[in-house]
């Protein structure tokens, strides 16, 4: 068999009927040779998913495509095809992004996996389903037999992304193609898919190509990264050396805006604007408008996709001058430079220390519809928040770190323990005290859209936390044109619909909202984790300059390390429902005590690979009959676990101000 | 497991709704103008001759007494005797009920089956004149009376084309048939009589036509807008990119999952039903429960009409129970 693998020769895509057309995809031409995986990177709009649907088949019926696409030399056809039934050896599969709602609800995993087996190699279905076994194990699912009977609402997220992948391989693809496979998952699992894809490149001899916004999370598994702005591919090269000397203004922007935990001293700021939208093939360069090396050439002509060096190219005018070389001062000193810095202007030492918050034993289930309690989301919860501080609240997702927020609101009634704002317990107010209350505290969403009223304007939603207050027409007037200013929104956007908003502009929106009626307390649920990585440094910036006011408390939640790290003075780690680690910033960040914040730390992706902790690796996935065990949570997953870990573990303070829930340090 | 708890959870609820309706509408018809007693009395009767027929029916009586008196025979399956024909109530129920049962059960499994096929042909299909055509057909039954519909059908194929027997009765009136369920169909294959059964059948043919074209339409509407939600679904999308064949593909991956909210909605439409063939049973002269009960509402037949509230309600919570439990086979995500 021919075995050249994927090849993409000048692939355009338009989209749309008589009136209006999107161009997605401009003269787009790359390989994925067998045994390599390569990452597809870009901001979300670039088109990475029209070049998946290419690949497969899939493209909407309004498109018209041109250039080649061949698999093994063989020529794929473009558009969705309902009615092929022949069962006919699939050239490459898709695993869909979201497994959860991609896997059908309705049938089996296992039956699933068996009718991909049966449809292209033709085995009998008891054969398939022996078959389908070993996929699921090698997918490293435990207990595959149990698994194979169970319904996709029954996976954990990772688990879902595990049965994904292993349907794809049922086809036995020549070219597996994954898109978005860490959405929704945590730094531990996403390694541990990323892992999974190198494998299947390197036994299977199958191509593999990544399609991801998250450049952090893939760069590690992939021998090449492709970055894909707004339709053309701006630069394709070997990982390493696009990542440490990126040729093209873009991706150097998109690297730069991946939080990390340790930033260069020649850090440039936040990208600023937003991708364009093209409705013909663009004539100029795209990123011209957002490039700070732009010339008059970029804007008068394409660039043509040159090579940087042997499989190295790059569709730059300028990719050669002054921009490339301070990347070349780029050294590890810059890390321990760093270091250095944090201990000096963290630590503040104002005398007045006021509990703003206190938690005591607070414990929270959810009720279901029969009365009975379901498990409990939050377990003995003691926490104390004070005026001015800014803590990270961090965990995994399902941890308990957005019902805890929820909490500190007033929003649910804890099963036991209080919550106290200000010295006033929560649960003992009337409704109407807690709205008086809800005038010092103010919660930013986490998906902005989802968050604003569609059908009230910009200025109509900053003035809706106002009515709270007792203020003039006018009085109201200046502090929402005020609040605009601060989050950096222009005046016009007040009469903008949100429909008319972009996500950053969506979210700035959000925050004018919280900020709107100086409350003493902002709580942050995830706010930048819907933003694509530009957008995210822009917001994560401005959020940094509101903290700078010290005359409130913020509670930052987020499920990454690397946010949180320039923003917050204390973080508190957070697993399955109970705190793991409490401490300030720089403590915990350089010296971990807990095995679980250890382990949290040496997952977060590391562009440039300078992780200091020592690196602690998990053992499995996160098993959902855990969660009820007495003892230490993390025990099924500790690689440091004893006897000793079945009893409880309190937290209580190693050092000043440091407590961890571990009994081994 | 999950199944069992749910049929318990149900029928523990059956006894309140059942106890609950049937309060309501004993004093409900007692509110109705029109005294019973009245219109069974000759014109002759003097006033004397009327207190002695109301005290015979215990309509004299409070009527808390009379309730607790109807619910006692109730619970040992005795209904009453009607004021008009002087029956018990249970006898001519035994005797009505199979009737409307079959025209109903047919007439639904009709529907549902037409429902099916255009549902499932639209939605693979959308825009094109198949899709046009069913959606017209399901609008017309939808909107047209249904009696005129009968009456149309008769006139064409019994009428014109002379395939259908005449629209009186459920068999033809030369066929002895011995009574054993009160189901024509069932009774015929029981005992055997191959001749009966050709000719309930059909008899049966229009009626369940017409209702089972009356009754498609929010079916075939449902299953069409569920199908397309699932053929644009991604876990279709992503099935059919992994190059399934389209008959595997509509087995396993469409028709279970487009199924799911046909079941509450088909419990509905069958209830509705069974309470609301009363214009087609007249049109056929079937001589089933709903003409029977719409008789002893005009002729304020107290015993008739609760008795015929109180099945249909009974009807009701079990038709929703099995629905119930159909969607939860289903769809393995409900929980309850």
């Amino acid at each position: 068999m021919n075995t050249t693998g994927l090849k993409i020769d000048e692939l355009s895509v338009t989209i749309g009927g008589s009136s209006a057309n999107t161009s997605v995809l401009h003269r787009v031409s790359f390989t994925v040779a067998p045994g390599e995986v390569v990452g597809l990177v870009g901001e979300s709009g670039g088109g990475k998913t029209m070049v998946a649907r290419a690949i497969t088949g899939q493209l909407p019926t309004t498109a018209h495509s041109s250039g080649r696409i061949t698999i093994d030399d063989e020529a794929i056809a473009g558009k969705f095809n309902h009615t092929h039934s022949a069962p006919e050896i699939l050239k490459a599969a898709l695993c869909f992004q979201n497994p959860l709602t991609a896997l059908s609800p309705t049938r089996q995993i296992g039956k699933q996996i068996v009718d991909r087996i049966v449809t292209h190699s033709g085995v009998e279905r008891a054969k398939a389903a022996e078959q389908a076994l070993s996929i699921l194990s090698q997918m490293g699912i435990r207990d595959p037999k149990r698994r194979m009977e169970v319904f996709p609402h029954e996976l954990s997220g990772g688990m879902a992304q595990r049965v994904m992948i292993a349907l794809a391989i049922a086809c036995e693809p020549r070219i597996l193609i994954a898109d978005e496979p860490s959405t929704g998952l945590d730094v531990t699992l996403t390694r541990d898919i990323m892992k999974l894809f190198r494998d299947i490149a390197d036994k299977g001899q199958q191509g593999v190509l990544i399609i991801s916004h998250d450049i952090a999370a893939i760069s590690a598994t992939c021998n090449r990264l492709m970055v894909l702005y707004a339709g053309s591919l701006v630069e394709s090269g070997p990982t390493d050396y696009v990542l440490k000397k990126p040729a093209h203004p873009y991706t150097a922007a998109l690297i730069d805006s991946v939080p990390t935990l340790y930033h260069r001293d020649d850090y440039q700021g936040p990208l600023q604007g937003s991708m364009p939208q093209f409705s013909a093939p663009p004539v100029a360069c795209p990123f011209e408008p957002r490039c700070s090396f732009a010339e008059d050439d970029c804007r008068s002509g394409s660039p043509p996709t040159r090579p940087v060096s042997d499989h190295w190219t790059v569709k730059c005018f300028h990719s050669e001058s002054a921009y490339l070389d301070k990347y070349d001062q780029w050294d590890d000193t810059a890390v321990a430079r760093n270091e250095s810095t944090i201990n000096t202007n963290k630590i503040d030492s104002r005398t007045k220390v006021k509990k703003l918050i206190e938690l005591q034993d607070v414990d929270i289930a959810y009720r279901t519809n029969w009365g009975r309690s379901s498990k409990r989301i939050l377990k003995k919860i003691s926490v104390t928040f004070n005026d001015g501080e800014s803590v990270g609240i961090v965990g995994e997702s399902g941890c308990g770190k957005s019902t805890l927020a929820r909490a500190i609101m007033g929003l649910i009634p804890p099963l036991s323990g209080q919550i106290r704002f200000d010295g006033i317990e929560l649960a003992k107010q009337s409704p109407r005290q807690l709205r008086l209350l809800r005038r010092r505290m103010q919660l930013v969403f986490q998906d902005p859209l989802d968050a604003l009223n569609p059908k009230l304007r910009v200025s109509q939603i900053i003035r809706d936390p106002l009515t709270l207050l007792e203020m003039t027409h006018d009085e109201k007037n200046t502090s929402i044109a005020r609040t605009l200013g601060r989050v950096r929104l222009d005046e016009q956007f007040s009469e903008r619909l949100p429909s008319q908003l972009s996500g950053g502009q969506a979210q700035r929106v959000g925050i004018a909202r919280g900020l709107v009626i100086d409350p003493e307390l902002i709580v942050f649920d995830e706010p930048t984790s819907a933003l694509d990585v530009t957008v995210q440094a822009q917001i994560l910036g401005l959020i940094k300059t509101l903290i700078a006011d010290r005359n409130r408390t913020y509670i930052f939640i987020s499920h990454d390390l690397a946010t949180i790290k320039d923003l917050c003075d204390r973080v508190v780690v957070m697993y399955m429902g109970r705190i793991v680690e409490d401490g300030p910033i720089e403590l915990v960040f350089n010296k971990p005590s807990h095995p679980y914040t250890r382990a949290l730390l040496g997952a977060v992706p590391q562009l440039r690979e300078e992780t200091t902790a020592e690196t602690v690796y998990l053992k499995r996935d996160l098993d959902e009959a855990a969660t009820e065990l007495i003892g230490c949570a993390l025990a099924p997953r500790c690689p440091f676990v004893e006897d000793k870990c079945n009893m409880d573990q309190a937290l209580r303070e190693i050092s000043e101000k440091h407590s961890v829930a571990c009994w081994k340090v | 497991m999950r199944l069992a708890t749910l049929i318990f959870r149900r029928l523990q609820r059956l006894i309140p709704v059942l106890i609950g309706v049937s309060v309501v509408c004993f004093a409900l018809i007692r509110v109705l103008p029109g005294d019973p007693i009245l219109l069974i009395v000759p014109e002759t009767a003097t006033a004397e001759d009327i207190e002695r027929t109301r005290i015979r029916y215990g309509l004299d009586r409070p009527i808390v007494v009379q309730y607790w008196d109807y619910m006692s025979g109730v619970v040992q399956g005795d209904f009453g005797t009607s004021i008009q024909t002087n029956r018990p109530v249970a006898e001519e129920v035994r005797e009505r009920l199979p009737r409307t049962l079959e025209l109903v059960g047919y007439g639904f499994l009709c529907s549902l089956l037409l429902a099916l096929c255009f549902g499932f042909i639209s939605a693979y299909r959308p825009g094109k004149p198949i899709d046009h055509s069913s959606r017209m057909l399901a609008l017309a039954g939808n909107s047209l009376p249904e009696f005129w519909f009968a009456l149309i059908l008769i006139l064409v194929f019994f009428g014109f084309l002379g395939w259908a027997p005449p629209p009186i009765g459920r068999i033809g009136t030369d066929i002895d048939i011995i009574r054993v369920t009160g189901f024509m169909t069932l009774d015929a294959i029981i005992t055997g009589n191959w001749s009966a059964l050709v000719s309930a059948l059909h008899h049966l043919m229009l009626p369940v036509l017409t209702l089972g074209i009356v009754a498609m339409a929010p079916m075939m509407r449902t299953i069409r807008a569920s199908a397309m939600e699932v053929l644009n679904s991604s876990g279709y999308r992503c099935a059919a990119s992994h190059g399934l064949s389209s008959g595997r593909l509509f087995r396993n991956y469409v028709l279970r999952e487009s199924l799911v909210p046909l079941p509450v909605l088909g419990g509905l439409v069958f209830g509705n039903l069974i309470g609301g063939s009363v214009l087609v049973e007249y049109v056929f002269s079937w001589q089933g429960f709903g003409q029977w009960a719409l008789r002893g509402l005009l002729l304020r037949d107290y015993p008739v009409i609760q008795s015929f509230v109180l099945i249909i309600a009974g009807f009701y919570v079990v038709i929703f129970l099995i629905a119930d439990v159909v969607q939860a086979i289903l769809d393995p995500r409900i929980k309850f």
